[in-house]
């Protein structure tokens, strides 16, 4: 994108100080091996925190949908990069990725209705069910289109143990 | 992707041993369970046990090999971790897949189903 951020966006919320400094910043190549390199830092970083189990596990999930999204979808399988940003504030993890694939259809984000499942076996979905997972825990989520990059940032709910 | 198969009683108890199905090993996965289940068992029981993360793509993979057994055989799961079992709870899966807490021991696996 713009190369470095000139300071930080006001966060959602207006009361709270300032955005926290980028726990996790990485730039990583649009594949497996690398998403499951950068998933396992976000872990180790967010554990070293003590964030709760469920928080992890949240986090893993939700990052791991749009990151494979991302390899897929917006760069088709092509090679890329992908930025990583982690910032916690407010009780949340808030979590920007942004890449110069192509753009969402439409412009949007998918609307992530439940894969149908009361069907015969022979039709059960095996795919459709990422964007409904993410959406099931992600507290906020936004995307634009900035020129030829993609921004797409996610609020997950994050409980620290003391 | 390593997995171990293993009859007991009247089913097939594949166990995955590694701690992922996620979108690297997703295919994997499918073309490892093909394998391990193209003998005539009825009844094959996946023991997940040792699995701590499962994606959308790892769902959708436990799907397709559900399908791949086709009609007359069972694919049933076993000892889901609670970040696994969340994510069949969400979608609702967890009511098309029978879920057991643990692998059926020999005796509760023969000759029933």
């Amino acid at each position: 994108m713009r190369g470095e951020r000139a300071g930080h966006r006001p966060g959602p919320y207006s009361h709270s100080p300032a955005v926290a400094a980028p726990l996790v910043r990485l730039t990583l190549r649009s594949d497996s091996a690398a998403i499951r390199r950068a998933l396992a830092r976000v872990q180790a970083v967010l554990a070293g925190l003590h964030a709760s189990g469920d928080s992890l596990a949240a986090v893993e999930l939700v990052l791991a949908e749009l990151l494979t999204n991302i390899q897929r979808h917006a760069y088709g399988g092509r090679p890329g990069q992908i930025e990583l940003d982690l910032t916690l504030c407010a009780g949340e993890a808030i979590c920007t990725l942004t890449d110069r694939g192509g753009p969402m259809p439409g412009g949007q984000l998918p609307p992530g209705d439940p894969a149908p499942i009361d069907v015969p076996m022979e039709a059960l979905p095996e795919g459709g069910f990422g964007w409904f997972l993410i959406r099931s825990h992600a507290s906020a989520l936004d995307y634009r289109r900035e020129g030829d990059v993609n921004v797409l940032t996610v609020h997950l709910p994050i409980v620290l143990s003391e | 992707m390593e997995l171990t198969a293993q009859q007991r009683g009247d089913a097939l108890v594949v166990r995955v041993e590694e701690a992922r199905i996620d979108a690297a090993v997703a295919i994997a996965f499918k073309e490892a369970m093909r394998q391990a289940t193209g003998g005539p068992q009825r009844r094959v029981v996946l023991d997940l046990g040792r699995v701590t993360f499962l994606d959308s793509s790892g769902l959708g993979a436990v799907v397709s090999v559900m399908k791949h057994l086709g009609p007359g055989r069972r694919l049933e799961l076993a000892a889901l971790t609670p970040n696994v079992a969340k994510v069949f709870r969400l979608t609702r899966m967890d009511g098309v897949f029978t879920i057991h807490g643990s692998v059926p021991d020999a005796a509760s696996l023969r000759h029933a189903g």
